[in-house]
């Protein structure tokens, strides 16, 4: 059985059609200066963009800097939205390069996960218990992988997104999200078998 | 020999392989998920592979929700920026604007004086000349954007043109712009008949959505 939010969640793409029509309309009241439609969108936006940004940065203060200048940014540049791509993918393309910029300057270790970490949230019962635990392992193993690996598999998992619109959101060819997703979930198995040996 | 194992795979092979996720996903497109489909039926290890990352505990490592309090906490901290921001904006752009004429040589502040002076003059002389009443034909497009209310729709692909032309001349409204990437039309339509036009495009089978543009009354 599948365990993807996105899909659980049973969004049609009628609904998402409707959704993205309503968001257009905000944006444009945004670009008025309608500081109400701007709050209603940043209440509709502001989970996806923490859990996003969350996994981006891994640290909460950073991921809530960052998304505090996303909407900024959305604020400021509502008037530059053109209806030329969606307006979540306008909005999650500008929350990833404030995110990048911010995990420049703190020049973020690419590849770095403590093996310990892994190994300490590996045991436990079975059931609910066990399943909370497989989450915290895979919690820390997407810990394990880079900013762009985890990036690809955000949107996809947990967004829902498809791989046109990831290429547009982190404004780069579709084959590049492509080889991101194989290398990412590459280092994801090894990284969730290295704790599964661990098992008693 | 250097005892080397080479794996051999088939491009479509490694093409299917890297569309699995988005398979498992649900967001690919159809002819994709045709060529997936027809691959799975005969591939082992694709199946093995797709079975893996359905078995992923991605539902069990969403983050909590956030209580309103933290929510209005957030919103709070950046509607003071909001503010700070605009005025920042204009203190900024002043003082570029100052520092950009300083900077400038001599002759360019002349040039720039002179050009002032000029539109100063042209529309002084625009002001004293006697104008007529406008001149509007029928058919023209009423001047006063604030008359008009916009509406955004999406009209069901399996509506006809000439369904669509009766549908806009039932609702009083015509198309202004789009289509969107999303497939929306913009509809102006008077701003009085604008709740009238709304339920009647709502009321259509061949309306998928509509929407209004412009802010309600008052806001």
């Amino acid at each position: 059985m599948a365990h993807f939010p996105i899909l659980q969640s049973g969004v049609r793409n009628a609904a998402r059609d409707e959704a993205s029509i309503a968001e257009a309309a905000l944006l444009a009241r945004v670009a008025s200066r309608d500081q109400n439609a701007f709050e209603t969108l940043y209440r509709a936006y502001r989970p996806r963009l923490r859990q996003f940004l969350m996994r981006m940065t891994r640290q909460p203060a950073l991921s809530e800097d960052v998304l505090e200048e996303t909407m900024l940014v959305v604020w400021q540049k509502a008037r530059t939205f053109d209806n030329g791509s969606k307006p979540s993918t306008w909005i999650f393309a500008i929350a990833w390069r404030q995110a990048l910029k911010a995990l420049r300057k703190q020049r973020e270790p690419v590849e770095a996960v403590d093996p310990d970490t892994l190994r300490s949230n590996a045991s436990g019962p079975e059931g609910e218990m066990h399943r909370r635990q497989m989450g915290e392992r895979l919690r820390a193993a997407l810990a394990g992988l880079s900013a762009e690996h985890r990036a690809v598999i955000e949107l996809t998992y947990y967004q829902g997104r498809a791989c046109r619109e990831i290429a547009e959101i982190m404004q780069c060819p579709v084959d590049t999200v492509k080889t991101r997703m194989f290398y990412a979930r590459r280092r994801l198995k090894a990284l969730l078998l290295f704790t599964q040996e661990d098992l008693p | 020999m250097n005892g080397r194992v080479l794996h051999f795979e088939s491009p479509d092979h490694r093409e299917i392989d890297r569309l699995l996720p988005w398979y498992a996903s649900g967001a690919i497109e159809p002819d994709q998920r045709d060529r997936v489909d027809a691959h799975l039926a005969e591939c082992v290890r694709c199946q093995r592979e797709l079975e893996w990352l359905q078995s992923l505990p991605f539902d069990a490592d969403a983050l909590p929700a956030e209580t309103e309090a933290d929510i209005e906490q957030a919103l709070q901290r950046l509607r003071g920026r909001l503010d700070a921001g605009a005025g920042q904006r204009v203190r900024l752009s002043l003082h570029n604007a100052h520092r950009g004429w300083r900077r400038a040589p001599v002759w360019t502040r002349w040039a720039l004086a002179a050009q002032v002076a000029l539109c100063c003059g042209l529309v002084a002389a625009l002001l004293t000349q006697h104008t007529d009443a406008p001149y509007h034909t029928l058919g023209a497009a009423n001047p006063d954007s604030a008359a008009q209310a916009r509406l955004a729709v999406v009209f069901d692909p399996s509506i006809s043109l000439v369904r669509v032309n009766a549908l806009l001349q039932a609702s009083g409204a015509r198309i202004v712009d789009g289509p969107t990437a999303t497939g929306a039309y913009v509809l102006a339509a008077p701003r009085a008949d604008a709740d009238k036009a709304l339920a009647r495009l709502r009321a259509d089978r061949g309306v998928r959505t509509v929407v209004a543009l412009s802010a309600p009354a008052g806001r």
